[in-house]
């Protein structure tokens, strides 16, 4: 064999011998990255976004305050209003913003909805919530900003790149679930939203902490800036809310710059707290956990309310007439309801959601 | 052919490396650590208390609560426990594995520290009654820290004490 021959073997055997163990580390990180597919779902959200297949009229970012009381199938039902809701725990700002970028390279929404709750945190602030966030992602550029932005100290990006370097020490504890759902999902939300049907009635709220600075941190004032930019330049309306939830405990101070911002720059800001009552929000019967979030039945009482902000007020249309998109919702809307019945039925079987949480509710 | 083999052998163990550099460390358990409030403790009848304490001894010396609340984060990430008392309530959080007292609020005027500072207080009637405890001043709030312990005094607008409150000295943010 000759030489030149010997070495041009030797480079196709480097290159396939890197082509497989890039193969195999991609193949271990889908098998052993987290699917939340039972108790913690909220790590399954960011993805099922890509699998619409129509625009929608209307977009929701923000946390948990958003994909917990909005009912995107109530607001169709009520005004024929297409919405999605890319909401995710304890989503932060500047992952709103990466997020949002991502949309409007997608789509082009009348009107974007962020929740102003998240803007008492100015810094990145746990792995777990970046993760829940960002690993549903596809790699882009939005991804890998957001990652930037978002990275704890103890993070690193290679990490996120290549999940099998973050998640190998699950090898222990794999379960069928991480082969099956390996390549593939179930939808965990109808639209972004995730629904619970237990109802838990508040009781006292406690004394709302102290705090040191009550001013909102200027690296949120930044992104806020980004996203109302990104939003004219898409020409679509900026609407800031804060979302009904009762505690953790939104400060007057925060309300008032809130509102300063808006005024500043002609935007909405619907503080939703100061029209529960006209909403008809009764936390007794409305919350499945003491006034944190809405059940079910306080997320479709706030959807029709909010509905009719978007429909009378900022000229969101009403698509029902379209009939590809209503089929796209009727799917959705059987999807939700049957999703209710299966948690009705287990509410009557254990008295607790046992498929929706970690078993602790009882 | 050597050399290949050393290349791909290079390649595993930087590989390795990586992966195990990102694993799960060491839990840091704190079942031995011990509270170091000092001065900073509260009192209700004959329990004493401060931040760091496990909680199922100072919930056993209290008593039963008039009402509790739990917080559970988003995703749960982490659940945070109130108990209400006459005048005051008591924060539990989990820290590594040991449940512990997080945080003491003073709910009202009906109670007092130990040191006697009490809700609808002046300021300076309550910086008089610790005693020359240093503290520092940020905008309204006033904090003294012992150890891990943080107690911050807010003051409303006709300087008088609107707020009492224990934390853990890291999360003074």
């Amino acid at each position: 064999m000759s030489k030149k021959r010997n070495k041009k073997l030797h480079i196709t055997c480097i290159a396939a011998f890197f082509v497989l163990l890039c193969a195999t580390v991609w193949l271990l990180g889908r098998i052993t990255q987290p699917k939340y597919t039972s108790g913690v779902l909220e790590g399954a959200m960011t993805q099922e976004y890509y699998d619409e297949k129509y625009s929608h009229d209307v977009v929701f970012v923000g946390d948990c305050e958003v994909y917990e009381n909005f009912s995107p199938v109530t607001m169709w039902e009520e005004r024929g209003i297409t919405s999605y809701i890319r909401g995710s725990a304890q989503q932060l700002i500047w992952q709103s913003y990466y997020l949002l970028e991502e949309v409007f390279e997608r789509e082009s929404p009348k009107v974007v909805v962020y929740n102003v709750q998240s803007m008492k945190y100015s810094e990145p602030q746990s792995e777990a919530y970046n993760r829940m966030t960002l690993d549903g992602m596809p790699l882009s550029k939005h991804k890998i900003d957001a990652i930037n932005a978002s990275m704890t100290e103890d993070e690193d990006m290679i990490s996120y790149l290549i999940p099998f370097l973050r998640y190998h020490s699950r090898w222990s504890e794999l379960t069928d679930d991480d082969f099956r759902y390996a390549f593939s999902h179930d939808n965990v939300t109808v639209a972004g939203y995730l629904m619970r049907a237990d109802v838990k009635p508040m009781t006292k709220l406690p004394t709302a902490p102290v705090l040191e600075d009550y001013e909102i941190g200027e690296r949120c004032w930044e992104y806020l800036d980004k996203m109302r930019e990104l939003c004219d330049a898409n020409g679509a309306t900026l609407v800031l809310i804060k979302s009904p939830s009762l505690w953790p405990h939104w400060y007057e101070q925060w309300d008032g710059q809130i509102s300063a911002y808006a005024e500043k720059y002609g935007l909405r800001y619907i503080n939703l707290l100061n029209v529960s009552d006209e909403i008809g929000l009764d936390m007794q019967t409305d919350t499945y956990d003491g006034g944190l979030h809405l059940n079910i039945y306080g997320a479709e009482k706030l959807s029709k309310y909010f509905a009719g902000i978007l429909s009378d007020e900022l000229g969101v249309p009403d698509r029902s007439a379209d009939k590809d998109i209503a089929a796209d919702w009727q799917a959705k809307s059987e999807a939700y309801y049957a999703l209710y019945n299966a948690q009705l039925a287990e509410l009557k079987e254990y008295g607790y959601l046992k498929s929706w949480t970690l078993g602790e509710e009882k | 052919m050597k050399k290949l083999t050393a290349l791909i052998l290079a390649a595993l163990m930087v590989f390795a490396l990586c992966a195990c550099s990102n694993g799960d460390g060491d839990d840091g358990k704190t079942a031995d650590y011990t509270p170091d409030y000092g001065e900073l403790y509260y009192a209700s009848g004959d329990a004493k208390f401060g931040i760091m304490d496990p909680a199922d001894s100072v919930l056993s010396a209290l008593g039963d609560p008039d009402s509790t609340f739990e917080s559970n984060s988003c995703a749960y990430q982490g659940k945070d426990k109130f108990y209400y008392y006459d005048g005051f309530e008591l924060l539990v959080n989990d820290v590594d594995g040991t449940e512990r007292v997080t945080g003491i609020t003073v709910a009202d005027d009906t109670v007092q520290t130990p040191q006697g500072v009490k809700i609808g207080m002046s300021i300076d009637d309550a910086l008089a009654l610790m005693e020359g405890m240093e503290y520092a001043q940020a905008g309204d709030t006033y904090k003294f820290t012992v150890g891990s312990t943080l107690l911050r005094f807010q003051v409303g607008e006709d300087n008088t004490i609107v707020a009492i409150e224990y934390s853990v000295a890291a999360n003074d943010k």
